[in-house]
């Protein structure tokens, strides 16, 4: 597995083929504990120097779709939709439907403001002041634009009856060889095996 | 705002590890690992937060200088 992942390192990939790429070695899981956390981790730290002219919170966010996509929770064409997404300018005017990064609160802009900041208000009625890259235009066709809490709804729903629509992803299954070792290492110490 | 292959390209193991290691107090073994084989994820705190933006904000910055050296 080693060798293979020291092989691998070196092939060329597009943006979504890394992130498939470290996907595919999470669900080979070849560490005993903590697979999710270490490919999730070096998903989110390429994102976060991939987008690093992104402001901060955009950023994260991307970074967290790429980590979420990587446990396995969400699927390529998604993050890909939402990364867009987030990489929209935002040159917003007065009368600009907008949503927050993550797609809870709704409203409209009323006004920018000569430091750059826009007023808007929510559909509740409050009026706030925002930074536009805390922001992102809602396009009337588009309604379901992907936002980071659909992200996590997806995440959250894993059984058919509770709305989950995609098809699983392949069931995380270890090694053979990585088995065998873990299995000898056990055996050395205690009666157990895996 | 342009993707930055070229800092993403420079990003070490020990980066990816420090950011590991900092997560690694939110993953949660007990009290079900032990029994269901499945542990859990805390919500990060604000504190961690800030952390966090602290740790990517200094890696850029490292980031950025190493690509400038070796343009």
């Amino acid at each position: 597995m080693r060798k293979r992942w020291r092989e691998g390192v070196k092939t060329e990939r597009t943006l979504l083929e890394t992130l498939g790429w470290l996907r595919s070695y999470h669900r080979k899981a070849p560490f005993l504990f903590f697979n999710g956390n270490t490919f999730a981790e070096i998903a989110r730290t390429l994102i976060d120097a991939f987008f690093a002219e992104f402001p901060h919170a955009r950023r994260r966010q991307a970074a967290s779709l790429a980590a979420h996509y990587v446990a396995g929770v969400l699927d390529g064409k998604f993050i890909v939709s939402a990364i867009a997404s987030l990489a929209e300018k935002g040159d917003l005017k007065p009368g600009d439907r907008i949503k927050t990064l993550k797609g809870s609160v709704t409203g409209k802009i009323v006004r920018v403001l000569s430091d750059g900041r826009v007023v808007w208000r929510a559909d509740s009625g409050a009026e706030l002041i925002a930074l536009p890259e805390s922001l992102l235009k809602v396009e009337k066709k588009d309604k379901a634009t992907p936002c980071i809490t659909t992200a996590s709804q997806h995440a959250m729903k894993k059984l058919p009856g509770e709305g989950f629509k995609h098809a699983w992803s392949p069931l995380i299954k270890m090694d053979e060889a990585v088995k065998a070792k873990i299995s000898a290492l056990l055996s050395k110490r205690t009666n157990l095996s895996i | 705002m342009k993707v930055r292959y070229d800092l993403a390209a420079k990003v070490t193991p020990a980066m990816v590890l420090e950011e590991a290691l900092a997560n690694q107090h939110r993953y949660k073994a007990e009290p079900l690992f032990s029994r269901t084989g499945t542990g859990s994820l805390s919500s990060s705190s604000t504190s961690d937060s800030a952390k966090a933006v602290t740790r990517s904000m200094a890696r850029i910055r490292k980031l950025t200088q190493l690509a400038k050296k070796m343009a």
